[in-house]
């Protein structure tokens, strides 16, 4: 592994040095566009929560943050290791850190597969507790349990459901009542609209869910393209391909790790600290 | 030829026997190239493919307008045949149509490239360009969609037809827009040849370098738009639906995030090709060159701030409305500009009416109303009188195919000599331009008058006593002349393929790049990467001799 094979640049480039920057132009604009597509998904977040502020607070805490926290140090350490990987690289003479290249984009790897692997846990947790997407997978005991469970924790409201027998006598009974003694049992009135509004509450977490699940999977599908990118840049320099004179592809595979580093550094607060 | 110091054997006309056209044979030569010219050939071929259907379902549409009630097609198929025609225009025909066909062809010859900076991506962009095509006619022969090329929520989240397969199509071919762009925006920054400063760069890529940051900038936010319609149709998520508790007037704002700076990236190139041809064809250096220059940028600029004026009457804050009308005038600004300073340039030059300076006049002329018309739209009150009638059909169609097709042919008949190395027919070339000229006008200016009394546009019907109907044939009538004189243009400029003159290297004697190669060019374009010494549009100030030449090529 001490060989290094020397590049030559494409026909259309004048040298080297025009390859190398048009190519790390060209990264950073794509770069430039992978955050425009999730701006959409930040947007609809932004909207989605200023509607539902109950909503979002009930449903967010259901989100383990103690594995949201170990998923982002496992991430930080692999954009850590991919930058070292960069820097050996650019500084490989006669390629006597071949070994070492490798050896970094390795533990990148092993770490995406960490951050998968504890993803999936918390997927399969919340797949489990039917805690979904869309009304129709979201409505599930469990789910309905572990908001009603987060609405008493956070706002001391009892929730009943609408298909309560007694709940909805006494609805019918203060709705009854308002409308025949006006003002006397507005008070009751008014706890009544306070149940319905937790209801909504509990009804609506399948919005949170679809957030969460949208901005977790792009980004889920951005780790695996860059675990990809890695793989087929630690096989190029596995054959001795990068050199001081030479890097271009572990640069922008490394510049796209980042940016998936990067997309999940904001995820982590505003899904699961919010 | 002094602006620059390479390749003097083309001046005296010399050629040579192998060109890109036929350096290489067979049909996977073609079909996998990274030649940034064949690619754009191939880009052209099928831009003008979509756009002729394109064009059928519009003639279609027209023609089930002549009468009230039935006359060729029921209401089910005629929302879709104007979805269709509307889908096919925008996305196929007149968003990559310029950038890719012709940008592709001439922006590395004027820079002085050998080719784009990544030709692999040039070619993966035509391949997605192709597939996201057979996408969206697929799902058209698979029951198609009515939902206006627009796909408003909920509308399009809830009705039983073939949206998430469209909106997939789309999304793929945004892929290629993007690629093409971020290829264009790399290529200029970094292939210019050896004294090519920004100062000298053609019109034509100053106006391509703002069309891709836009559609860098914009595409993105589509992709992730028809993504999210998508899993509101496959995953129920109600992001955009009130009864789950979403929003549908988000779904308009995003959209209009990416459709309204995509007018941009529509009319922008066109834009640039203008420029190319008043000066070339008015023999006059332009007039007040970094204001168009950069007037291009600022509309890039601007047009991310003015989407809220589609949606006036969506329930959107009364001051939200004010301010996107506000920003929406602005746009005038530098649009104006640049009309000023082409009528500047015209101003004294020594002007030759070939075809592709008839061309340019239409666009002057459609464009002008196009955006003069536009100023009733984004102001608030006039908005809701004509809010959804035939005025904004008027209005856009004055624009896009007053503007950009316009620009769009008149560049296919200046370059195409350059690009087959042969000259078609200049009179049935200019009978073709004025035709289109005044079917256009027959067409759409009708619609201005009905709308603005009135005609709710996308309207299956209309009563009989309504007073419409002598609009809506005369319109239809003029949708005939229109078809008469593409089919004109299109015969002229096929036949002169087979039976042309063969065209010198610098038939229209102007002054940029491409013109030094031979026509058609060699295979990387120069011999020498030549050395820049001067701007694009140096002509030598006008002589009784220029005036002779330029009488005798309009002669011909």
């Amino acid at each position: 592994m001490s060989t290094v094979i020397t590049h030559h640049h494409a026909h259309h480039f004048y040298d080297k040095e025009q390859e190398a920057s048009s190519a790390k132009l060209g990264m950073w604009l794509f770069l430039v566009t992978e955050v425009l597509l999730f701006s959409g998904l930040f947007v609809g977040y932004t909207v989605i929560k200023t509607l539902n502020p109950e909503m979002w607070k009930v449903a967010s805490a259901q989100l383990d943050w103690v594995m949201g926290s170990v998923n982002t140090l496992v991430l930080i350490t692999s954009s850590w290791t991919v930058a070292l990987a960069v820097r050996a690289a650019q500084t490989n003479e006669k390629g006597e850190k071949n070994g070492q290249i490798v050896g970094l984009l390795a533990f990148t790897i092993v770490c995406a597969f960490g951050f998968l692997g504890i993803k999936y846990m918390e997927y399969s947790h919340k797949i489990h507790d039917g805690l979904l997407w869309g009304t129709k997978y979201f409505n599930h005991p469990d789910a309905i349990a572990a908001m009603k469970a987060g609405i008493k924790e956070t706002f001391s409201l009892d929730v009943v459901a609408l298909s309560d027998a007694s709940f909805l006598k006494t609805l019918e009974a203060h709705t009854a009542a308002a409308s025949h003694h006006g003002h006397e049992l507005i008070s009751h009135y008014a706890s009544t609209v306070k149940y319905a509004d937790t209801l909504m509450t509990v009804e609506q977490g399948h919005l949170f869910f679809g957030i969460y699940f949208l901005l977790t999977g792009l980004h889920g599908i951005h780790v695996v393209i860059g675990m990809s990118v890695l793989t087929w840049v630690l096989v190029l320099a596995q054959k001795g391909k990068f050199y001081k004179d030479y890097y271009t592809p572990v640069e922008l595979g490394g510049l796209y790790w980042h940016l998936v580093d990067l997309i999940w550094i904001y995820l982590f607060p505003l899904l699961y600290l919010v | 030829m002094s602006n620059t110091q390479a390749d003097p054997g083309y001046e005296l006309g010399q050629k040579e026997s192998t060109n890109y056209i036929n350096a290489s044979k067979g049909l996977m030569s073609w079909l996998f190239t990274i030649d940034h010219k064949r690619i754009g050939l191939m880009y052209l071929f099928t831009i003008m493919a979509t756009f002729a259907l394109g064009g059928f379902l519009a003639l279609a549409v027209r023609l089930e307008l002549f009468t009230p009630g039935e006359t060729i097609m029921g209401p089910d198929a005629y929302n879709k045949v104007f979805t269709l025609h509307g889908l096919v225009m925008v996305f196929l025909f007149i968003v990559p149509g310029i950038p890719a066909a012709l940008g592709n062809f001439v922006m590395p010859l004027m820079l002085g490239a050998k080719d784009v900076a990544f030709p692999k991506l040039n070619l993966a962009s035509f391949h997605i360009y192709v597939i996201g095509t057979i996408m969206a006619l697929y799902t058209t022969l698979d029951g198609g969609v009515d939902t206006g090329w627009t796909f408003y929520t909920p509308y399009s989240s809830t009705i039983d037809s073939q949206v998430v397969m469209m909106t997939m199509s789309a999304f793929v071919l945004g892929f290629s827009s993007i690629f093409t762009g971020l290829n264009f925006i790399v290529t200029i920054h970094k292939m210019r040849a050896p004294g090519m400063t920004w100062d000298r760069l053609p019109l034509f890529v100053w106006s391509l370098y703002a069309t891709a940051i836009i559609q860098v900038m914009a595409t993105p936010v589509l992709g992730i738009t028809l993504m999210l319609l998508a899993m509101e149709r496959i995953m129920n998520i109600g992001i955009f639906d009130p009864a789950l508790g979403g929003d549908p007037v988000l779904f308009q704002h995003f959209f209009w995030f990416y459709s309204h700076p995509a007018v941009y990236i529509m009319i922008l190139p066109g834009m640039g090709v203008m420029s190319e041809l008043i000066t070339t064809f008015s023999r006059k250096r332009i007039f007040g060159y970094r204001a168009i220059a950069l007037s291009s940028i600022a509309i890039a600029v601007i047009s991310f701030l003015v989407w809220g004026h589609h949606m006036f009457v969506s329930g959107q804050s009364a001051y939200a409305g004010m301010v996107f009308s506000f920003l929406t005038f602005l746009v005038a600004i530098p649009s104006a500009i640049k009309v000023i300073n082409w009528s500047t340039t015209l101003y004294k030059g020594s002007i030759t009416m070939d075809a592709p300076m008839v061309w340019a006049f239409s666009f002057l002329i459609l464009f002008t109303i196009g955006g003069l018309t536009g100023i009733f739209l984004g102001a608030l009150g006039t908005d809701i009188h004509l809010h959804d009638t035939y005025f904004v059909v008027a209005h856009f169609h004055y624009v896009m195919m007053g503007g950009t097709a316009m620009a769009f042919f008149g560049g296919i008949h200046y370059w195409w000599p350059k690009m087959f190395g042969k000259m078609y027919k200049e009179g049935p070339a200019r009978f073709a331009a004025w035709t289109v000229f005044v079917g256009f006008n027959v067409t759409f200016f009708p619609q201005f008058i009905m709308g603005s009394r009135g005609m709710p546009r996308r309207y299956y019907d209309y009563m009989p006593d309504s007073g419409y109907q002598i609009f809506h044939q005369i319109s239809t009538v003029g949708s005939w002349i229109l078809f008469v004189g593409m089919l004109v243009m299109a015969v002229n400029l096929l036949a002169s393929l087979k039976s042309g003159k063969e065209a010198s290297a610098n038939p229209w004697e102007a002054r940029s790049l491409e013109w030094l190669t031979q026509s058609p060019p060699i295979e990387h374009n120069f011999h020498e990467i030549p050395t820049v010494v001067e701007g694009p549009y140096e002509f030598p100030i006008a002589t009784a001799t220029a005036n002779a030449q330029g009488a005798e090529s309009s002669d011909s």
